[in-house]
């Protein structure tokens, strides 16, 4: 994963990500139905999931 | 100090000002707003309604006339004055008052019943007033949106999330000179408390930050739903509404029939699904028509209104009322605000965000206590020779 360690180092790299997907996420959950929506609830996850990740495991 | 230096502690001080104004606020909006992601679940586990009666699932719905009529002879002499038909559920409500007047001049007068929409059969209606005790949901909506105070509470509130959104922008800029040394997600827990939360803060303020953003201005759109229907009664519906501005005020029994009106709107827009009434009178609509909400089918057109005027003595189509670009804009704030649009995981995605907002704010409060005792103390110590020197001086003299 070096490419995640990469931009890791970079400071708006992720934040710019989790914000895209997020907003993605929230808008493509309005726009559709079914199948997508699980699609959406997953690049939700991603944003709190990190945030989770780092808050109570991540060791740094 | 360098431009840069000074930009930064501008930026600085407006994070510091905008989330000290807010913060209780905010923090009162998000613990009560967690309970209100489930206000549906709440509210059908604390009634005691009976539950619907078994009929078969294509069960065509009965005739709103019949409704209107059962609920004017249990309360004859009063007035219809808006009927709600749910979607999701087989129920219709029924909203009744003394008259348009006396609701507009007593809110509390108004009252509802409730009925089977296949059946038109009762089945409850709202405590009176007076008895009436609010339900835990109502409880919190309040807290959330106006603190029991109308719509000056309602702009106060809005006030707040416009302050909350300051201190979320201005708390990205601050973002860079904090990290810049370190990695996304660092949190340094060996350096005390007060690096630590810091630490936290920032993870938390930026990996939410869209989430937190889009929450927050559909919030404060949301808080300004009254004075945008004001704007837009006293824009387009009144211009749609030029030709009976000179006829006198409709009688009850002039009213045609509710269903043939709901039928006629139906007509117009065959692609839609009809809600509700606003009757002749109500606040939005017009002292002639009844105002007929209709919605679309489909993931987003399912929150799209477009409500159509029928003239209530004629029974006729007069206008269909597309909502202007600020309304359609309110609508789809809803959903985005609530949450409530993709099942159950986008529920409980809703609380964990929630929650970690109330980490942030929580901790950006700690921040500011935390770096308040160490500057004290600081200046103590930094007084500690000045007052030294001065009692020796004293004991000298």
């Amino acid at each position: 994963m070096d490419w995640y360690k990469r931009a890791r180092k970079n400071l708006w790299a992720l934040p710019i990500a989790l914000s895209l997907l997020t907003l993605a996420g929230l808008f493509l959950a309005l726009l559709t139905t079914g199948l997508w929506h699980g699609v959406a609830w997953a690049m939700l996850t991603l944003p709190i999931g990190i945030t989770g990740w780092y808050a109570f495991a991540g060791r740094s | 100090m360098s431009s840069h230096a000074r930009r930064l502690r501008r930026w600085y001080v407006v994070h510091l000002w905008s989330s000290l104004i807010c913060t209780l606020f905010l923090l009162l909006i998000c613990i009560t707003g967690l309970p209100l992601v489930y206000t549906e679940e709440i509210d059908h586990l604390l009634s005691n309604d009976p539950p619907y009666a078994a009929l078969p699932a294509n069960t065509p719905p009965a005739s709103v006339d019949r409704i209107v009529a059962a609920g004017l002879q249990r309360y004859p002499g009063q007035v219809v004055t808006s009927l709600y038909i749910d979607d999701d559920a087989p129920q219709v409500y029924l909203f009744m008052a003394p008259s348009m007047q006396a609701l507009r001049e007593h809110p509390d007068s108004g009252h509802y019943l409730q009925f089977d929409s296949r059946t038109a059969q009762f089945v409850k209606e709202s405590d009176p007033p007076g008895e009436h005790l609010p339900s835990f949901t109502s409880l919190m909506f309040s807290l959330h949106t106006d603190l029991f105070a109308g719509l000056p509470g309602e702009l106060f509130m809005g006030a707040m999330g416009l302050l909350f959104v300051v201190a979320t922008v201005s708390g990205v800029v601050l973002y860079a000179p904090f990290m810049k040394k370190l990695d996304f997600g660092t949190v340094r827990r060996k350096h005390g408390s007060r690096i630590r939360w810091l630490d936290l803060h920032n993870l938390l303020g930026i990996a939410t930050l869209m989430w937190v953003l889009i929450v927050g201005l559909t919030g404060v759109l949301n808080e300004l739903a009254t004075p945008l229907f004001g704007v837009w009664q006293n824009t387009d519906i009144n211009q749609a509404l030029q030709a009976w501005k000179d006829k006198p005020p409709i009688r009850a029994d002039q009213l045609s029939s509710p269903q043939a009106a709901i039928e006629t709107a139906r007509k117009a827009l065959p692609e839609m699904t009809v809600t509700g009434i606003n009757y002749p009178g109500s606040e939005i609509g017009s002292p002639h028509h009844y105002m007929i909400w209709t919605k679309g089918n489909e993931a987003l057109t399912s929150k799209l209104y477009t409500p159509v005027l029928v003239d209530a003595i004629t029974g006729q189509l007069s206008a269909v009322m597309p909502m202007p670009w600020y309304l359609k804009a309110l609508e789809l704030s809803r959903p985005l605000h609530f949450g409530d649009y993709a099942g159950n995981p986008l529920k409980i995605l809703w609380l964990l965000f929630d929650i970690a907002a109330i980490v942030i704010l929580g901790s950006g409060l700690y921040l500011w206590f935390a770096r308040h005792k160490q500057r004290r103390a600081r200046f103590r110590k930094l007084l500690q020779p000045a007052r030294a020197a001065t009692a020796t001086a004293r004991g000298i003299n």
